[in-house]
């Protein structure tokens, strides 16, 4: 059987110590000054490149160079720190110091992007809500861009307590929550590695490879609940993982603890995500059985057993009481996504439509495409060559990991969830379960990565250096692919104004327009407005937009021409909608993300404009919509629906 | 005697730093300005001493090794969601400045639950110091790169915006809530605002007044008064209401005789549904 090399010497792909096959004295050894100079050097350098890319991109968004600085700045630092964090004769402090450097650099993208305000769709929400809290005191307000985030406080209540405390503001307390839970989620899944296999390098390995998920260096960098939840996730799973270990006559109290603690971490999380909660209740639920089913069968102690259950038990308690009294809305909230996307793959299947195009109408260049489409192909093939190898491992032997087997098949869950990505509804829900998969995909391939490491390790000269190369130029691929199969440039760079796109909608007049709004309006008014308007509208002016749906369809206002129905006339009198705020472009051009208001309006990804320019004039000769302000692109009106029925000479009926 | 010391010094290594941290987050509240300043004083009793606490009442503050400081986060973290989420529940409201402080202060006696013994001393202040040295040389790395970074991506362009001119009522008409009641033949001042991103978008422009679709007899645009700052200008119009039941004043915005933006007013001069009257 392969070995790979840990500071505690070689062992086996399950942890168990093995007589060292080669004494690794021509391996590379990282610990002295260099490496703490190279460390500084390469993340200050690839810092400066990622800065100038973002402001080639800002300046001219059409070309594709400031992808390439961008990748040359990330994998600056990315290569060196691959091959110091899994080579094998490294000291601890310099593996962590690493660690804790790479965390810290992979959140430069995401900080550089909008270091000074929210801007993508959910930091606002979030960004809305705490600063709600902050002010007041008083959790559970409603949240008028998403309902659902009322309902788990975990993020809101950390960054207001550390704002009031601090005196930071909002948004610099919300940088301080979203750095720290980052590089946590990154030691979480280290940690985890280093309990399963017993060894700093594997648990480094499974850290490095986790973070390539495709939500790491965007998605779960945003102010959002997610990005907390998933650091408690991953302590969660490692706190167990250490439990486990924990097994021997006089660690009863320990291993006591680290269910205790993991009870916590879990616990925690369920008041901050609701994803997190179900998708982690899933996962231990999975490991009590696989780990049962060991005990069943004799191979793992009837303790351990009973603890994973018991920890199952009482964080799936927690996030079924949380969700049942807490938060019951998340069935209906998280549904249309998995229905949605399951009925669109079983259409796509069927061949009667509803499907996507991958990187259709991309600005992203060809090679982080070829990349992206690697990625899945590399998996595979490292997930056949980690199956195939445990076969050839002794029954007994493989019998003595339920975690390590229960979370690699929970990562190859990772393959099932490819294809949604080829449909609307199952796109956006497909890459977010990629964040929790590949954390089990991380620990299924991880020993075959170190047996390749130390293989390339034995080698000597120009074979060495080639093969060594190539494995850095891997993990470079995975990293490109990843991150561009997650979210495109619009979220990634900044850039020219786009129309319908959350990021790069915000223009100055925008902001003037929002700022206008607040000053001469007021604050938390209810106004009507497009999903892109609202956003900023939130943000710089606490308004309060209608959340539009079938029950209550305002974008009827804009999609048709006829006047509204009694009904959504009295629903939007008697909730007080004050404003209607209108973008003149609606009419001329199609939203890039496929939607002006929310994925399940009429004519969504339509690709044909619903909206006439007539459609949205007609509101400059209504008595009931007065036009207090226009620029360029923008209108707001003042509702007054006691004027429904009136006309005036020369206007419109 | 030297296992008294050794366990003396591990105590005191252990309590310390969660007690000095706890008492400087105190300090920090009360003497420190609010912004960054305040944060370094009190972010170590938000992020660290809970869950440190809480990983030594668990018995596992040296279990947890080189993941000790990363695993006292994640329960500091939880510790200050579980505390807001108790607090709200037992009195509507969140104290959110105070709720750091006590959690650490309350959760400081669970050090001196798993005291360390002579076998296992735990780390003694000299290693604490240690470590406290190489924290402080990485801290300044990431701060040294950190400042580097900013400098040099403030001085980097950005994206230009593209200009814009805005129109709109000015106070007390913008909190109009609709159809204005008026008399017929009453004279309205109506001040309008212009305000622009660029300030040669202000000259020679006027604001004139429609209404019902037609311009009144004798009634000359206002030409727009620049503020001091140039960026923005004002006109007041005058408007005669008038007789009838429902109108529509338009002022307009305009460049030469090229209508740009506009605003409305409705005027109601009868009763009844028809003259927007509800």
């Amino acid at each position: 059987m392969t070995t790979f090399a840990t500071d505690r010497g070689p062992v086996t792909s399950w942890g168990v110590p093995r007589p060292p096959d080669h004494d690794g004295r021509d391996a590379p050894r990282f610990g002295s000054p260099a490496a703490w100079a190279v460390l500084w050097l390469t993340a200050a350098a690839g810092a400066l490149l990622i800065a100038y890319a973002f402001s080639l991109a800002a300046t001219d968004g059409t070309d594709v160079v400031h992808y390439a600085v961008f990748w040359f700045g990330m994998l600056v630092f990315f290569c060196p720190a691959a091959v110091v964090l899994t080579a094998r004769r490294v000291d601890d402090r310099v593996r962590l110091g690493w660690l804790l450097g790479y965390g810290l650099f992979s959140y430069l993208p995401k900080l550089l992007r909008n270091p000074t305000q929210p801007l993508f769709h959910d930091e606002i929400a979030h960004w809305r809500q705490t600063t709600d809290l902050a002010a007041g005191g008083q959790l559970f307000q409603p949240n008028y861009l998403i309902g659902i985030v009322a309902r788990f406080p975990g993020l809101h209540i950390v960054t207001a307590s550390i704002s009031d405390a601090t005196g930071l503001t909002v948004w610099q307390s919300a940088l301080v929550v979203m750095v720290a839970a980052h590089v946590l989620a990154l030691f979480g899944a280290c940690a985890l590695g280093d309990a399963l296999f017993g060894s700093l390098r594997a648990g480094v390995l499974v850290g490095l490879l986790y973070s390539l998920n495709s939500s790491f260096v965007y998605f779960d960098t945003e102010f959002a609940y997610e990005s907390l939840a998933m650091p408690l996730f991953l302590w969660c799973l490692a706190c167990l993982a250490r439990a486990h270990r924990a097994d021997g006559a006089n660690e009863r109290r320990r291993r006591v603890g680290w269910a205790l603690g993991a009870v916590t971490a879990g616990a925690g999380a369920v008041a901050t995500h609701h994803l997190t909660t179900v998708v982690m209740t899933a996962l231990l639920l999975l490991l009590a059985v696989v780990t049962g089913a060991g005990a069943v069968r004799g191979a793992v102690p009837r303790g351990t057993a009973a603890l994973t259950g018991w920890v199952a038990l009482a964080v799936g308690g927690c996030g079924a009481a949380w969700l049942i009294l807490v938060a019951p809305a998340t069935f209906g909230y998280l549904s249309p996504y998995l229905g949605g996307g399951a009925g669109q793959l079983l259409h796509m299947f069927s061949g009667s439509g509803g499907t996507r195009s991958l990187f259709q109408a991309s600005t992203e260049p060809v090679y982080e495409r070829y990349a992206a489409f690697t990625v899945p192909l590399l998996s595979a093939a490292l997930a056949l060559v980690a199956l195939l190898r445990r076969r050839r491992i002794p029954a007994a032997e493989r019998r003595g990991e339920p975690l390590v087997r229960g979370l690699g098949l929970f990562g190859l869950m990772y393959f099932p969830s490819l294809p949604f990505i080829l449909v609307e509804f199952g796109a956006e829900g497909a890459r977010r379960s990629w964040g929790f998969s590949y954390i089990g995909l991380a620990v299924l391939v991880t020993p075959v990565l170190l047996a390749g490491l130390d293989r390339i390790a034995a080698l000597r000269g120009r074979v060495w250096a080639a093969a060594a190369l190539i494995a850095v130029l891997t993990a470079g691929d995975a990293l490109v692919g990843n991150v561009a199969a997650g979210l495109d440039e619009d979220y990634r760079f900044p850039g020219p104004f786009v129309f319908g796109s959350d990021t790069r909608s915000v223009s100055a007049e925008l902001v003037a327009t929002s700022a206008w709004f607040k000053d001469h309006l007021g604050a938390r008014l209810h106004v009507v407005s497009d999903r892109y308007t609202g956003l900023i509208l939130v943000r710089d002016a606490d308004a309060l937009p209608a959340s539009p749906s079938n029950g209550f369809p305002t974008y009827d206002l804009y999609f048709n021409a006829t006047p509204p129905s009694s009904f959504l006339v009295h629903e939007l009198s008697s909730s007080d909608y004050s404003y209607l705020v209108v973008d003149k472009r609606m009419a001329t051009e199609l939203p890039e993300i496929g939607v002006f208001f929310e994925p399940d309006e009429p004519f969504a990804f339509g690709g044909k404009n619903p909206i006439t320019p007539g459609d949205l004039s007609r509101y400059n000769a209504l008595p009931w919509t007065t036009k207090v302000y226009e620029s360029d692109s923008y209108a707001i009106y003042r509702f007054d629906f006691s004027a429904i029925h009136s006309t005036v000479p020369g206007g419109a009926p | 005697m030297t296992g008294t010391i050794d366990r003396r010094s591990a105590l005191t290594a252990r309590l310390a730093p969660p007690a000095l941290f706890t008492v400087l987050a105190v300090a920090g509240q009360l003497a420190a300005p609010a912004g960054p300043a305040r944060a370094v004083l009190v972010l170590p009793a938000i992020l660290w001493v809970p869950g440190q606490s809480l990983l030594t009442g668990l018995g596992l503050s040296r279990a947890a090794g080189r993941f000790r400081p990363a695993l006292a986060a994640v329960l500091s973290i939880v510790a200050l969601i579980a505390a807001g989420l108790l607090s709200y529940a037992v009195t509507g409201h969140v104290p959110l400045a105070v709720l750091p402080l006590w959690v650490s202060a309350a959760l400081l006696p669970l050090n001196l639950l798993d005291l360390p013994s002579h076998q296992d001393p735990g780390p003694g202040l000299p290693q604490l110091l240690e470590r406290t040295r190489w924290g402080t040389l990485y801290g300044a790395g990431v701060l040294a790169a950190g400042a580097l970074l900013w400098g040099v991506a403030a001085q980097l362009p950005t994206t230009p915006q593209q200009p814009y001119l805005s129109f709109s009522l000015g106070a007390p008409y913008t909190q109009v809530k609709g159809v204005l009641p008026a008399r017929a033949g009453q004279l309205l001042t109506v001040p309008t605002v212009v305000q622009t991103s660029q300030t040669r978008d202000l000259s020679g422009l006027t604001v004139g007044v429609l209404v019902d679709g037609a311009e009144p007899a004798g009634q000359l645009p206002a030409a727009v008064q620049p503020a001091a700052d140039a960026t923005a200008g004002t006109a007041q119009v005058q408007v005669t209401v008038p007789a009838g039941c429902l109108h529509r004043v338009e002022l307009v915005l305009q460049r030469g005789s090229t209508p740009i933006r506009s605003v409305d007013l409705y005027l109601r001069t009868g009763k009844g549904t028809a003259c927007g009257g509800g």
